[in-house]
């Protein structure tokens, strides 16, 4: 006897579903399912899961939804064909468009409408007095939907259900609406009931002890074994759902995918478009002459982008660009599409292939079977003009942004089920505090503990957070993954309303989309590219010529000079602590120095311990040696050391004889750990691929294991090459022109590693000189003010927290029409402005030059607000009081407070003469000091960091008045000190002294050493100062 | 003249010092979240204002119980009615009592045998107390928080200082004067820190930035303008008690405090003109368990001798269950002096628009005889479990829950537990085995707490009752839960 369960939720019926859809899967083949319907409430969202779940198996999956009409009715919708899948998905796409986010609006009309080949269930309401009222529906119902309409009986041991079948009956018999069963199936399992309670909780946003009747009342919701089905149902509804089944032959896989016609010119072939703008682009790139290995790569790659037909993404792609660049917009292509010559010509990636080696076969190959996939960058702040471009080209029914799931993580998840059990917020934020980001899922039931909860309820709050975890709370937008196609979208995948005004998604994620083979092109920002133009443009404006990326002089000596010493604070890519600590030791001189700098530290060649070999092979103290010649080709340019997935790919050709794209397999094979069970294969036939090749057997076995470590985490050489661009470039112009460098860093934030504090900080080290806020001189961005050619660095009103851009403009306009301001009220008369922004004006002491310090103008400025009819208007703002200006600390913290940092002297400059602070070295006393010593450090934490090493070692930044010292925290000491680790802000660190001096260069400025304190004690020092800083913290 | 009286501690329930040290943590509930909690509570980390979830979490042996209603207020209005006999200017305010001692002094030979008398009177009653001295009721309040001797702000005439309550005043720190959180933050901001340094500042000035509310503020402390108090009224019932440190253990102590509490009584029936009705009596036990001896009082006069004699007399046949910790008296049923008794029930009783009026006055009587919780009203509830799903509720209480029509079919008689049926043959048997009607309906929940899983059956019974039975799917067993008609 079989049995299709046909009305099954997945917890992609976001807070109603307690199982993943991959959990009902599996479930339903255990159980020996004849086939599974995943029928979420209006999405589609799960399904892709499921299909991936079910794929393997001999279950069928179904594909349908379940709605909950505006007339009352509850409806199952099942699509049996493409069809009737089309249909589906839009009719998902209809109802949801016509609401607001996360809602859905659907009339049996629009049912009528819109729906001729889905199979519909429909299931009656249980009460007594709804059915009745329902029971006329039945005519109408089966007017719709004809000969494909079924009544749905559940058996959940509700009071009554003798009756209600029997109501059922007399109501489907007549019409000769045939009934089947179905189990309104919420979980995989019973045991989830508390999970599902929760989630109602969550939903209702009421504690459970006080849900009463809005909880299901019993278990029942769940995957029932046949035998037990058996005992339930009567016999024909059983065999009903098969019948149901039987007829629904649609699979997932038979979604085929179109690309847009539009970017093909009429009357044109794509192919031979593509090969005219290749053309074209690269003889712009090389105007004396293309050269030979350039043209033979671009006959390769073209023969086989026509022969697995990708000609349109390019051209789809390209078209972007072009829009992009006619906009003067930066942008630039990262990833492993920057491996080909094609991209190169068509100016969608920055890398030359003639001055590298690059592998198109890691980009695309026959063996991948999925398109390409290509990723640009653009500025950040004019990323929304290219989006609305694709919109306005394509259409909003042909162009929609991919989804991100949304998940549980562990803080909302102790926040969410914390209380929907009735904890309160004081415990939950509490818990939250405690709470390291760093926390792996096992630990976090013991940092409960650790906070004092014990008995049975604590019990079932560690248990289901553990289960809530990575359950999907709501679909969001992607950041940057956009779906175009011939057909309207809607027909493939509903879209939904997404947070933004006049934003749709479709219903899946970049993962989903990968599995369906849908074409996605990333559309990403990156703040360095708006900095970067803003740095340009800084400087053609103060030349009065443009400087454009292309013209920064390549190779140049003193820019390398600072990065040796370690000075890249600001630079892309190169800025964090590690590298930082790696750049000395590197010395990179050359722009491909630069491409194994950004490659190497990360965790996979730090773990794969190919760093230190480099290192020690670069500065002469090991010989490099290679098997042969044909090794040596590819890894010459890494002193024989295997840094790049490139190469990875390249040895696996040359030493054991696989194609490209065997080659690129294997690579995908080792970076998903062997989970698919081909590494086994693919070993096999590399080890006897070399032998043949006469390499040893046991050359061949380390090879192989080499290749498995860092074969998941080694970095594309395309992409570390495309990032080293803009690393040089950023690089360049902090070398040549800090005040614009820092400019535009400061105009382009939130980026980057660094606070703007740190930046001006560093600015200032530099010798850049910055001037603080004046009403007479500000503007809403940071300013250069040139004196004699030599630029000084003017604070922008931006920084000041709580002021707008347009009271910015106001200000500005007001100062341009009628010359500078005279006094507070001279302002105020002139700059119409609301209570908040005058606020914000005064809190961050921008009135210094009418010669009022802070105190004195918030006097003058709450004298303006109240003005009473009673009492004369005088022009005496001060009503003759002066007040006493504060002290230099409670300025500092007061300009820290209102944003973000301050030009007056250094916190710990001001608390460094009291004890026990007069003990501490500062950070530039740090080089003087003999490695091993015992010293006491303290600063401001402006960095935390914990790579995710085996060791679990963390970094600390610490900032003083002249400048950053890193400290090292061991597991043994995070423990002792966990609290202040994770809540000070001002720190005090007693540990030994580490110096490391890297090998001096034969000419040029000595190299620093490397230093850092490992930490013995700490002690959070914060009350001594009440700082608001911010500390970046990460992996 | 004005003298401020604060009590720091009176929110806690227990005051240092007070009753034995009990060793169970407990707490105070209030709306499921905790108010109080004792020493042991919160060496487990349980805190006022907690929910009871976390609480019980924090602390899995905690025991809760309700708070008497409005005891703070009643306390601080025993403590006005005590005060009384020395002035009849008397404020409250949320944290003491004010009183305007000027008109007092000669009765009492000055201010400081009077402000003695205060400090014995608290003293005894075990009450901590700050005091305040000044010559505005603000004053007065603010130089409470300050740490000096109040009696340092007299003059060699015995009478008040005024400049040396100004200095004082100009001192204190500005989070003592009471005005909004903003307005202190505004003015932390201008770097003003003493009520001095503000009322320094030209007051013009200070009206056009904050209005007038600080002009008036400061003009009422430093005594310029007037500032006007609502007087205290003696309330409408009595309450007073008294605390012992648990060696009360037999009745006969007790003579003593019942005769205090019986004079402080009559001080209260003399000033209202009222005579008492009804008594009740609350011994609190040192393990914060507690017992009422309720006596209605009926004659017309009462004779505080008589009375001591007709109190003691019941206490006789009451069993002190412990050492008592303190003792309460309770009166809310009073009657102005000439006023007949009624009947229970109106004759000609006529239902006219007034009929609400009487069935309040029905329901005050029943209550009155019967006792206060022994008229009840039965409500529904929104729960799962057929146990709670009815509840009791005073007639007079707003119920939040009205019931849905479900579609659930429940006997009428639910019995109030459930008894155990033996099982014969998978059979539910009440003296003989049972005939299983309808079912089974399931209810699976409460897992928070304990979780119940019921199938519940309709059956019938060898005499042809019908009964609603369920199988107790964790337990294994079979239960009888209620009787249809």
């Amino acid at each position: 006897m079989g049995y299709a369960e046909l009305h099954c939720i997945s917890n992609f019926s976001f807070l109603r579903g307690a199982s993943h859809p991959h959990e009902l899967v599996e479930r339903a083949i255990e159980l020996d399912y004849q086939a599974l319907a995943i029928t979420d409430e209006c999405s589609l969202a799960g399904v892709v899961r499921a299909h991936i779940a079910a794929k393997s198996s001999s279950l069928k999956l179904i594909i349908g939804a379940e709605f909950f009409l505006s007339e009352g009715l509850h409806l199952v919708l099942i699509a049996p064909n493409r069809r009737a899948y089309g249909e589906l998905s839009g009719l998902i796409t209809r109802a949801r468009l016509n609401s607001p986010k996360g809602e859905y609006q659907l009339s049996l009309n629009d049912c009528a409408q819109n729906t001729s080949h889905c199979l519909a269930i429909w299931m009656p309401a249980y009460e007594q007095h709804c059915f009745a009222q329902q029971a006329p529906y039945a005519t109408t119902l089966t007017e719709v939907f004809k000969k494909r309409l079924w009544l749905g009986f559940s058996r959940l041991h509700r009071h009554g259900e003798q009756a209600f079948y029997e109501r059922c009956h007399q109501l489907a018999a007549p019409l000769h609406i045939p009934m089947l069963a179905c189990g309104n199936v919420h979980m995989h399992e019973r045991q989830r009931k508390p999970l599902q309670d929760t989630l109602s909780a969550i939903r209702l946003n009421t504690p459970i002890q006080q849900l009463g009747r809005e909880l299901l009342g019993n278990s029942e919701h769940y995957l029932r074994e046949l035998k037990a089905l058996e005992k339930l149902y009567p016999h024909t509804l059983l065999e009903e759902t098969q019948r149901l089944a039987r007829r629904c032959t649609f699979s997932l896989d038979e979604l085929r995918y179109q690309y847009p016609d539009e970017v093909v010119p009429k009357g044109k072939n794509a192919s031979a478009f593509l090969r005219e703008l290749v053309q074209a682009g690269a003889h712009k790139r090389w105007p004396d002459k293309v050269p030979a290995t350039v043209i033979q790569q671009i006959e390769h790659e073209l023969a086989l982008i026509a022969e697995l037909r990708y000609e349109h993404y390019f051209l789809t792609v390209f078209d972007i660009v072009h829009y992009a660049r006619s906009q003067n917009i930066l942008c630039q292509g990262r990833g492993s599409a920057a491996n080909s010559t094609v991209c190169y010509c068509l100016y969608i990636t920055e890398v030359d292939p003639s001055r590298g080696q690059l592998l198109f076969e890691r980009f695309i190959s026959k063996e991948r079977d999925e398109p390409p996939d290509i990723d640009v960058d653009f500025e950040h702040e004019r990323r929304e003009e290219v989006i609305q471009y694709i919109y306005r080209k394509y259409g909003r029914n042909h162009a929609a942004l991919a989804a991100t799931v949304i998940t549980y993580r562990s803080r909302s998840a102790v926040r969410d089920v914390g209380k929907a059990l009735g904890f309160d917020e004081a415990l939950i934020t509490q818990l939250g505090k405690s709470m390291a980001w760093w926390d792996k899922r096992e630990e976090l039931i013991a940092r409960l503990q650790q906070a004092g909860l014990k008995g049975p309820i604590a019990q079932h709050f560690f248990e289901l957070v553990q289960q809530i975890l990575g359950f999907p709370r709501h679909l969001s937008q992607h950041v940057g993954g956009f779906v175009i196609s011939k057909d309207p979208i809607a027909s493939l995948v509903p879209l939904e309303n997404a947070a933004m005004q006049d934003r749709t998604i479709i219903q899946w994620d970049k993962e989903d989309l990968e599995a369906m083979h849908l074409m996605k092109v990333d559309v990403l920002a990156l703040g360095m590219l708006s900095s970067i133009r803003k740095s340009l443009a800084l400087i053609s404006e103060q030349r009065g010529k443009t400087l454009s990326l292309q013209d920064i002089p390549a190779e140049d000596p003193a820019t390398y000079d600072m990065l040796c010493q370690a000075d890249s604070i600001g630079v892309f890519q190169i800025e964090s602590r590690a590298q930082m600590s790696m750049l000395p030791r590197l010395a990179p001189r050359s722009f491909y120095d630069l491409v194994i700098q950004i490659a190497i530290v990360r965790p996979g060649p730090i773990q794969g311990d190919m760093v230190n070999p480099y290192l020690l092979r670069r500065q002469g103290l090991e010989p490099t040696v290679y098997e042969n010649n044909s090794i040596k080709k590819v890894l010459e340019r890494t002193l024989g050391i295997p840094i790049f997935q490139e190469q990875v790919i390249q040895m696996a050709m040359v030493a054991a004889g696989f194609s490209g794209g065997e080659a690129d397999q294997l690579r995908r094979a080792m970076a998903s750990w062997g989970r698919n069970g081909q590494l086994d294969t693919f070993r096999d036939k590399l080890i006897n691929g070399m032998l043949e090749n006469n390499y040893p057997h046991s050359f061949a076995e380390r090879l192989f294991s080499q290749m498995k470590g860092f074969g998941a985490y080694g970095f594309p050489e395309s992409h570390s090459a495309s990032f080293a661009i803009l690393a040089y470039s950023s690089a360049w112009l902090k070398r040549h022109h800090p005040a614009a460098f820092f400019a535009g860093l400061l105009n382009s934030q939130p980026m980057g590693f660094y606070s703007p504090s740190q930046l001006l900080q560093d600015a200032k080290r530099h010798g850049v000189i910055v001037r603080p806020f004046c009403l007479n001189h500000s503007q809403w961005d940071y300013q250069l003010e040139y004196e004699q050619n030599s630029p000084a660095l003017r604070m922008g009103l931006r920084q000041i927290r709580g002021f707008s851009k347009e009271s910015a403009e106001k200000l500005v306009n007001a100062r341009n029409r009628d010359g500078a301001f005279s006094s507070l009220a001279d302002f105020f008369k002139r700059v119409p402005l609301s209570k908040n922004y005058r606020d914000a004006l005064t809190r961050a002491d921008v009135f210094g030059t009418l010669a009022l310090h802070r105190r004195q103008s918030q006097w003058q400025v709450s004298a303006l607000e109240q003005a009473s009819p009673l009492l004369p208007a005088t022009e005496d703002l001060n009503d003759g009081v002066q007040l006493e200006q504060s002290t230099e600390i409670n300025e500092v913290i007061a300009d820290y407070a209102h944003t973000g940092l301050s030009l007056r002297q250094h916190p710990m400059a001001l608390i460094r003469h009291k004890a026990p602070f007069a003990q501490c070295q500062r950070a530039a006393d740090l080089p003087r000091i003999d490695n091993g010593r015992f010293i006491r450090i303290a600063g401001l934490v402006t960095c935390r960091q914990r790579p995710g090493t085996a060791s679990g070692v963390l970094f600390i930044t610490l900032e003083d008045e002249t400048g950053n010292s890193n400290i090292v925290v061991w597991t043994s000491v995070q423990q002792r000190y966990r609290r202040a680790i994770l809540e000070g802000k001002l720190l005090l660190i007693k540990g030994n002294l580490q110096r490391s001096t890297p090998p001096q260069q034969p000419h040029g400025t000595p190299l620093p050493a490397v230093i850092h304190v490992v930490a013995l004690h700490i002690e959070d020092a914060s009350e001594q100062l009440q700082l608001n800083v911010a500390s970046h913290d990460f992996h | 003249m004005w003298l401020y009286v604060r009590f720091p501690l009176l929110l806690l329930d227990r005051e240092p010092g007070a009753g034995v040290a009990i060793n169970e943590p407990q707490a105070l509930l209030a709306q499921r979240s905790i108010l109080e909690a004792n020493r042991a509570a919160q060496a487990a980390g349980v805190r006022p204002g907690q929910s009871l979830t976390t609480a019980r979490s924090l602390c899995p042996g905690l025991q809760c119980r309700a708070p008497c209603a409005d005891r703070m207020q009643k306390q601080l209005e025993q403590l006005a009615l005590w005060a009384y006999r020395f002035t009849p200017e008397l404020c409250l305010t949320p944290e003491g009592l004010l009183l305007n001692v000027a008109g007092s002094l000669k009765l009492f030979n000055g201010f400081l045998p009077l402000y003695r008398r205060f400090q014995w009177g608290f003293r005894k009653r075990r009450i901590p107390a700050v005091y305040g001295l000044g010559h505005s009721p603000l004053a007065a309040e603010l130089v409470s928080h300050s740490t000096t001797d109040i009696s340092t702000l007299l003059n060699e005439h015995g009478l008040l200082d005024k400049n040396a309550v100004i200095h004082l005043l100009n001192n204190l720190p500005v989070k003592y004067l009471p005005c909004e959180d903003k307005h202190q933050q505004q003015l932390a901001t201008l770097g003003l820190q003493t009520i001095g340094a503000v009322n320094a500042l030209p007051h013009t000035a200070l009206t056009r930035r904050f209005g007038p509310f600080f002009s008036t503020l400061l003009n009422r402390l430093y005594g310029i303008e007037a500032d006007p108090r609502k007087t205290f009224r003696p309330p409408d019932y009595f309450y007073s008690e008294r605390q012992f440190n648990g060696s009360l253990t037999r009745a006969e102590e007790l003579r003593f405090p019942i005769a205090a509490l019986l004079g402080e009584l009559d001080y209260f029936l003399q000033l209202k003109q009222w005579v008492n009705r009804h008594m009740d009596w609350q011994f609190r036990y040192c393990d914060g368990q507690s017992d009422t001896l309720s006596m209605p009082v009926s004659h017309q006069h009462v004779d505080r001798r008589r009375l001591l004699r007709l109190v003691l007399l019941k206490l006789e046949k009451f069993i002190l269950q412990g050492p008592v910790d303190a003792l309460i008296l309770q009166c809310h049923r009073f009657e102005p002096v000439a006023q007949r008794n009624d009947e229970l029930f109106q004759h000609n009783a006529v239902f006219d628009h007034q009929r609400h009026e009487r069935y309040l006055a029905v329901l005050d009587k029943l209550e009155a005889r019967l006792g206060e919780n022994s008229v009840w009203q039965p409500a529904l509830c929104n729960e799962h479990l057929p146990e709670q799903t009815t509840t009791q509720r005073h007639p007079l209480a707003n119920t939040p829950y009205s019931a849905r029509a479900e579609s659930t079919t429940r006997p009428l008689w639910l019995l109030p537990e459930a008894y155990h049926l033996r099982e014969q043959d998978g059979i539910p048997c009440w003296h003989k085995p049972l005939q299983l009607l309808q079912g089974p309906e399931r209810i699976d929940n409460q897992w928070w707490q304990q979780r119940q899983v019921r199938d519940y059956y309709i059956a019938r019974a060898d005499s042809g009752a019908l009964c609603w039975v369920y199988r107790d799917c964790l337990q294994q067993r079979w239960y009888l839960h209620g009787l249809f008609g």
